[in-house]
C-alpha cells in the first residue's frame, strides 16, 4: 500500500535487527509509514520527540536494562498521551505487564506477544486498532486470565459462544471486529454482549475501551 | 605405700623401744613422755604429709627426723653402745629440718642454701665421728664417772681432740644456723602472696626451730669452753628454757605438715582457672583468670603469631616476650614443638612445682579448645558463604540462560517465521500448488508451537517478571496458573533483595505445585508478609495432609536454598488433613 496523506506514521524499536526489519516490512505492507527504527530505549525516546509518530511498536526488552522497552512505553504514554499510541511486543505471557501498562485507560495501547510477528495479519490488525485509539490485548494473555480457575468457575455460567465473545472483548475488539472474527452478525454480537454483562453483573460501558477495562478487571479479580 | 607402712612401723617400734629404755633407766615420767611424744609427732606429721603429697620428699624427711629424734634420746642413758651412738648422732634431725625448711616444698635450686646445709651436715659428721671414736666417759673422766657407760667404739680416747673438735664444729654449726635463719627471712620477703600463704607456717616454725637449734649448739660450745652454759638459770627458769626449746621443736613438724596441706590447697587454682577460662569470653580472659587464680597481678599472657612470627599480648599488640631472670619466669606452652603461648610470671610461683604444671595443662587445653573452636567457626562461615555464592551463581546462570533464550533463540525463531511468510508470499506470486501452501502452514504452526514452548521453558528457568517487577506479580502469576483456587494475601512494600525474592518465589512455586499434585485440596492460600525484618511465606491448603517434609528432592532443595539465606522452612502436614509449608527468610 503506498503511503498517502492519511497513512499513519510509526517508529519500530527493537534491539534485534532481524525483528526490526521484519516488523518494518510487515507494517509497511500493512499500510503504515515507518519513519524510524530505534535500537534502544533512549534512541526511541529521542526519535519520538523528533518525529511525533502516530504509533510506536516497541519491544518490552531492550537495552540498557531488561525492561527498558516497557519503561519507555510508559514514559511515552505519560508524555504524549493520545497523540502517540503504543503497541508493546512482549516475550512474556504475564497479564500483570499488560494490566499495568493499561493503567488508567486503554485508549491507544496494545500488548502483543512477540510471536505475533510471525502472523503478519494479526500484527497489522492490532497495530491499526491501537493506532486508531483502540486497544489490543494478545489472545494468549486473555486466555491466561480466563484460565485462572477462579475466573473459569465464575465464567461457567456463560455459554461457550458467550465466553468466546467475552475473550474477544478482552482483546480490545469492537463488536464489528468480534462479529467478523467469530462469523456472527453484529446484531448477534450485541445481543450476546448484553447477555454477558447481565450475567456477570457488569455495567455496560459507554464505549469499547471502557468495556475492555471492565472485562479485564472482572477477569483479573480475585475474590 | 610400702615405704610409708615400713616407716610407720619403724616409728611404732622406736616409740616402744624408747618408752622401754626410759622405763629401764628410771627416767622421770616427764622426760619419758616428752621424748616419746615428740618423736611420735614427727612420725605422725611426716606420715600425714607423705600420704597427702607422695610426690615430694617432705613427709619421708619428717619421719626420718622422728627416727633421728628417737636415736638422740638414747644419749643420756647408761646403755653402753646405745648411749655412745645416741650421743654421737644426737640432733641430726636439726640438719634434716634445716634442709627441709630451706627447700620446701622441694625442687628449689638455691646454691647458698645447699652449701649451708652441706657445711652443717659435714660439721655434724665430723663431730659424730670424733665423739664416737675418741670419747669414752670413764677413760676421760679422771675423777671417775660412776654409772657412766663406756663407749665400745672409742678406739683412742682423747679429751683435747674432742674439745677442739667440739668447739670447731659447734661454732661452725651455730654460724650455719645463722645463715639458715637469714636465708629463711630473705625467702619470706621475696615470696609472692600465694607462696607466702603456703610458706608461712613452714618458715615461722623453721625460724623458731633453727633458732632453738642454734641456741642449743651455742650452749654446748659454751659448756665445753667455759664449763657452763650461756645462761645460768635458776629454777624455775631452767624449766622454762627447756619447755621453750621443746615447744620450738614440736612446732616444726606441725608447721611443715600444715605447709604440705596448703600446697594441696594451692593446686585449686588450676581447677578455678579451668572454670574461669571456660566461661569468660573477654579478649584478655586468660590473663585475668590467671592473675586471679594465682594471685599474681604481674602475670602477662603472650600469644605466638605463627604467620607474622611475633609475640602478641592479650590485646593483639605485638611486643617482646619477657625473659627468665630478675625475679620473672616464663612458662612456654607449645603444640607440636612450636610455641603457642607463654605466661610471664613472678619466679616465686616456681616454688610449687605442681602448680605451674597443672595451670599450664589447663591453659594448653583452653588454647587448643579456642583454636579448634575458631577453626570450626571459620570453616562453617566459609561453607556458609560458599553455599550462598553457589546459589547466587546458579541463579545468575539461570537468568543468563533465560536472557539468551529470549534475545538469541527466540529472535532466530522469529526471523525464520518471517522468512516463512516471505516464502508464502513468493509461492503465491509464483502460483505454487496447494500442497506447498499446506506444508508451509504446517511448518509455521510447528514454529509457533516451538516458540510457545521456548517461552514456557525460559519462564521455568527464571521468571523475568520476578526480576523486572518483583515478588508480588510473579506470585500472582503462579496463583493464576495453579489448578487449585488460590487465595492470595500479599502484604509487601517495595522490593526485596533478589536472592530473597528468588527463594520466596520458589517456595511458593513448589508449595503450589505440591498442592496441585498431591493434596486433593479444594482451596489453598498463599500469604507473604514481612514481620520484624523477616519475610514469612506460607502456602496452605485444605487437602488430605500427611505430606512428609523429606518427600521429594524439591522440598529438600528448597530447604537448602532457604537455609543458605539464614532462613528456615517447615512443613506441617497432619494426617488429619491440611498442609502448611512455611518459610521464614531474613530480609538481609
Amino acid at each position: 500500500m503506498p503511503a498517502g496523506r492519511d497513512t499513519p506514521t510509526v517508529i519500530v524499536a527493537d534491539d534485534s535487527a532481524v525483528v526490526r526489519e521484519g516488523v518494518t516490512r510487515i507494517l509497511t505492507s500493512g499500510g503504515f509509514l515507518v519513519v524510524g527504527q530505534a535500537r534502544s530505549a533512549d534512541e526511541l525516546l529521542d526519535m519520538v520527540s523528533r518525529e511525533q509518530p502516530a504509533l510506536v511498536v516497541v519491544d518490552i526488552r531492550m537495552p540498557p536494562s531488561q525492561n527498558a522497552g516497557l519503561l519507555a512505553a510508559e514514559r511515552i504514554r505519560e508524555r504524549y498521551g493520545p497523540q502517540v499510541r503504543v503497541l508493546v511486543l512482549s516475550q512474556y505471557l504475564e497479564p500483570d505487564y499488560a494490566l499495568r501498562l493499561l493503567g488508567a485507560g486503554v485508549e491507544g495501547i496494545g500488548y502483543l506477544l512477540k510471536d505475533r510477528v510471525a502472523e503478519a495479519s494479526e500484527l497489522v490488525d492490532a497495530a491499526h486498532r491501537v493506532a486508531g485509539g483502540g486497544s489490543a490485548i494478545d489472545p494468549d494473555v486473555v486466555a491466561e486470565l480466563v484460565r485462572n480457575t477462579r475466573g473459569a468457575a465464575r465464567l461457567a455460567r456463560l455459554a461457550p459462544r458467550e465466553r468466546a465473545v467475552l475473550g474477544a472483548m478482552a482483546e480490545g475488539r469492537s463488536n464489528r471486529s468480534i462479529a467478523g472474527r467469530l462469523r456472527l452478525s453484529v446484531k448477534t454480537v450485541e445481543g450476546l454482549s448484553a447477555a454477558i454483562f447481565d450475567k456477570l453483573d457488569l455495567q455496560p460501558g459507554p464505549d469499547d475501551n471502557r468495556r475492555v477495562l471492565a472485562v479485564l478487571a472482572y477477569l483479573d479479580h480475585r475474590d | 605405700m610400702n615405704a610409708r607402712v615400713v616407716s610407720g612401723l619403724a616409728g611404732v617400734v622406736f616409740a616402744v623401744v624408747t618408752a622401754l629404755v626410759g622405763l629401764d633407766q628410771g627416767a622421770p615420767a616427764r622426760f619419758l613422755v616428752l621424748d616419746t611424744v615428740l618423736g611420735m609427732i614427727f612420725f605422725g606429721a611426716g606420715l600425714l604429709a607423705w600420704r597427702r603429697r607422695p610426690d615430694i620428699a617432705t613427709g619421708a624427711a619428717l619421719t626420718l627426723c622422728g627416727g633421728l629424734w628417737f636415736l638422740g634420746s638414747y644419749g643420756p642413758t647408761d646403755l653402753g653402745g646405745l648411749s655412745a651412738v645416741g650421743f654421737s648422732f644426737e640432733r641430726y634431725y636439726d640438719v634434716v629440718l634445716a634442709w627441709l625448711v630451706l627447700t620446701f616444698p622441694g625442687g628449689r635450686r638455691d646454691r647458698v642454701a645447699r652449701a649451708t646445709v652441706a657445711v652443717l651436715a659435714a660439721s655434724f659428721l665430723i663431730r659424730s665421728l670424733t665423739r664416737l671414736l675418741v670419747y669414752d666417759p670413764p677413760a676421760l673422766n679422771p675423777a671417775g664417772c660412776p654409772g657412766c657407760p663406756s663407749n665400745p667404739f672409742a678406739v683412742a680416747p682423747n679429751a683435747a681432740l674432742l674439745k677442739t673438735v667440739e668447739v670447731a664444729t659447734g661454732t661452725t654449726i651455730v654460724a650455719a644456723y645463722g645463715v639458715v635463719l637469714v636465708l629463711l627471712i630473705l625467702r619470706r620477703r621475696a615470696a609472692s602472696l600465694p607462696s607466702r600463704r603456703i610458706l608461712w607456717p613452714v618458715l615461722a616454725s623453721g625460724v623458731l626451730a633453727v633458732a632453738a637449734a642454734a641456741y642449743q649448739a651455742a650452749n654446748l660450745v659454751s659448756d665445753v669452753t667455759r664449763d657452763r652454759g650461756l645462761l645460768t638459770l635458776e629454777p624455775p627458769w631452767d624449766e622454762v628454757e627447756s619447755w621453750l626449746l621443746f615447744g620450738a621443736r614440736v612446732l616444726i613438724p606441725i608447721g611443715i605438715a600444715a605447709g604440705v596441706f596448703r600446697l594441696r590447697v594451692a593446686q585449686g587454682p588450676a581447677a578455678r582457672l579451668a572454670v574461669e577460662v571456660g566461661t569468660d569470653r573477654g579478649p584478655d580472659r586468660i590473663e585475668t583468670a590467671l592473675r586471679q587464680a594465682l594471685a599474681d597481678p604481674t602475670i602477662e599472657v603472650w600469644h605466638w603469631d605463627g604467620g607474622l612470627r611475633t609475640w602478641t599480648d592479650e590485646h593483639g599488640a605485638a611486643g617482646t616476650l619477657p625473659q627468665d631472670g630478675d625475679g620473672r619466669s616464663v612458662l612456654m606452652l607449645e603444640r607440636h614443638g612450636t610455641p603457642v603461648a607463654a605466661v610471664a610470671h613472678d619466679a616465686v610461683l616456681l616454688e610449687d612445682p605442681g602448680l605451674l604444671a597443672s595451670v599450664g595443662a589447663v591453659l594448653r587445653l583452653s588454647l587448643e579448645n579456642d583454636r579448634l573452636t575458631a577453626q570450626v567457626r571459620h570453616q562453617l562461615e566459609e561453607v556458609h558463604a560458599s553455599r550462598a555464592r553457589l546459589l547466587a551463581a546458579a541463579d545468575e546462570e539461570r537468568r543468563r540462560i533465560e536472557r539468551d533464550l529470549h534475545d538469541g533463540t527466540q529472535h532466530r525463531l522469529l526471523g525464520i517465521s518471517m522468512r516463512m511468510q516471505d516464502l508464502r508470499a513468493h509461492a503465491e506470486t509464483a502460483g505454487a500448488p496447494d500442497v506447498l501452501f499446506d506444508e508451509l502452514e504446517a511448518v509455521a504452526l510447528e514454529l509457533r508451537e516451538a516458540m510457545r514452548e521456548m517461552r514456557e521453558l525460559a519462564r521455568g528457568i527464571h521468571p523475568a517478571v520476578l526480576t523486572n517487577k518483583g515478588l508480588a506479580p510473579a506470585v500472582r502469576t503462579l496463583a493464576r496458573r495453579c489448578t487449585v483456587p488460590v487465595d492470595l494475601d500479599v502484604a509487601l512494600n517495595g522490593r526485596l533483595p533478589p536472592a530473597v525474592e528468588t527463594a520466596a518465589y520458589y517456595v511458593v512455586a513448589e508449595g503450589l505445585a505440591n498442592v496441585a499434585r498431591h493434596s486433593l485440596a479444594s482451596r489453598s492460600e498463599v500469604r507473604l508478609a514481612v514481620s520484624s525484618g523477616v519475610l514469612v511465606i506460607e502456602v496452605a491448603d485444605d487437602g488430605v495432609g500427611g505430606a512428609s517434609p523429606d518427600a521429594g528432592s524439591g522440598l529438600r532443595g528448597l530447604s537448602d536454598r532457604v537455609a543458605a539465606l539464614d532462613g528456615a522452612m517447615t512443613v506441617t502436614s497432619p494426617t488429619s488433613g491440611g498442609t502448611c509449608l512455611r518459610a521464614e527468610i531474613p530480609r538481609l
